[in-house]
């Protein structure tokens, strides 16, 4: 089975960190992240992601200071609670969507026309 | 002077060409390191692992043309493989810069991807040539044993922090390769330099770490 990923578009006019910081509410949300999961240092992640550590230490940060997240010297970071609220599942996809129609060159009519189709199909 | 680099990069070239990685080449190097059944997608990945350390062959010949004289060709041999895989894992530490980024949420500690025996017997042996050329004041073999752990610690460092690239598997699995052969490759160093007892020891060291499986890294703690 493959593992959770996050999916950061530089371009999207998302602040990266919050990209970051929603999915991973998302993912923990939906149980795909149970309590107890260890994540990556915020090192490996931002290097994973070609970002800057703190834009990745700024993600953790606020889920720490929600209760999400706890870190600990020995464990590292784990997801420590549910968080009291869930982003809007269906905005979630919708960013996820326009990130990959943006990454292939795709313009806003097409993708739109895409989603359409998909309907009538 | 010129014309001993310059045949030294052929001989480089040749190896190159012999060494070349294929399709076979890379089913064979992922069977080795637990990807039983590979796709397309996971050959092309070994392909561009193998390529990235075999490019610079030719380059580390002719560096080594440049070196004076230390060691019999056979060492010379390990210090080119040794001397590729610190060049390509510190090439492969470049940040990406397309606009849509994927990462996986597998965390990526040293023991995750390296086997603790593997890192344990490499300190000791390490230690254990230390100790051996110290007292037998070899000095001059003391600082290429120093220069041994310094590119073998460099490789470890950069295999943990290098970007993830590829399908996830391949890439734990070639990380893993990276650190338990350069372990082993230095083990071989280290024998040679300090003892001919200890390198048959520091031989035998680089055949089982380099064959020793990487684990399965779980995300659940």
């Amino acid at each position: 089975m493959s593992s959770p990923r996050i999916v950061v578009d530089v371009e999207n006019g998302v602040a990266p960190w919050r990209q970051v910081r929603d999915q991973l509410i998302l993912l923990i949300s939906g149980d795909v992240l149970p309590v107890g999961s260890r994540l990556p240092t915020i090192r490996q992640l931002a290097a994973d992601l070609g970002l800057a550590a703190g834009t990745v230490a700024r993600a953790y940060r606020e889920l720490e200071t929600e209760g999400v997240l706890t870190t600990g010297r020995r464990q590292g970071t784990v997801v420590a609670a549910l968080p009291s609220y869930a982003p809007n599942p269906l905005s979630a996809a919708a960013a996820e969507f326009v990130a990959v129609a943006r990454s292939l060159g795709v313009s806003e009519g097409d993708a739109l026309d895409a989603v359409r189709a998909c309907y009538v199909e | 002077m010129l014309v001993n680099i310059v045949i030294a990069a052929v001989w480089g070239l040749v190896v190159l060409v012999v060494l070349w990685p294929t399709t076979t080449t890379a089913k064979r190097l992922l069977k080795r390191w637990e990807v039983p059944h590979p796709t397309a997608e996971q050959l092309e990945e070994g392909i561009r692992y193998l390529k990235r350390r075999r490019l610079l062959y030719p380059l580390i010949f002719a560096g080594l043309a440049i070196a004076p004289p230390w060691a019999d060709s056979g060492t010379q041999l390990v210090v080119i493989v040794l001397g590729g895989s610190l060049l390509a894992e510190l090439l492969a530490l470049r940040q990406r810069r397309d606009a849509l980024r994927v990462a996986t949420l597998t965390p990526r500690g040293l023991f995750d991807i390296a086997s603790k025996w593997v890192l344990g017997s490499f300190a000791v042996i390490m230690a254990a040539a230390a100790i051996y050329l110290g007292v037998h004041q070899q000095w001059a073999k003391m600082l290429w044993l120093a220069l041994t752990v310094a590119a073998v610690a460099v490789i470890i460092w950069a295999a943990v922090a290098r970007p993830a690239s590829g399908d996830e598997v391949v890439d734990m699995a070639l990380r893993t390769r990276s650190v338990h052969v350069s372990a082993g490759l230095g083990a071989a160093l280290a024998g040679v330099l300090a003892a001919h007892f200890l390198g048959f020891i520091g031989i035998l060291a680089w055949i089982a770490m380099s064959n020793t499986k990487p684990q399965r890294t779980k995300i659940k703690g």
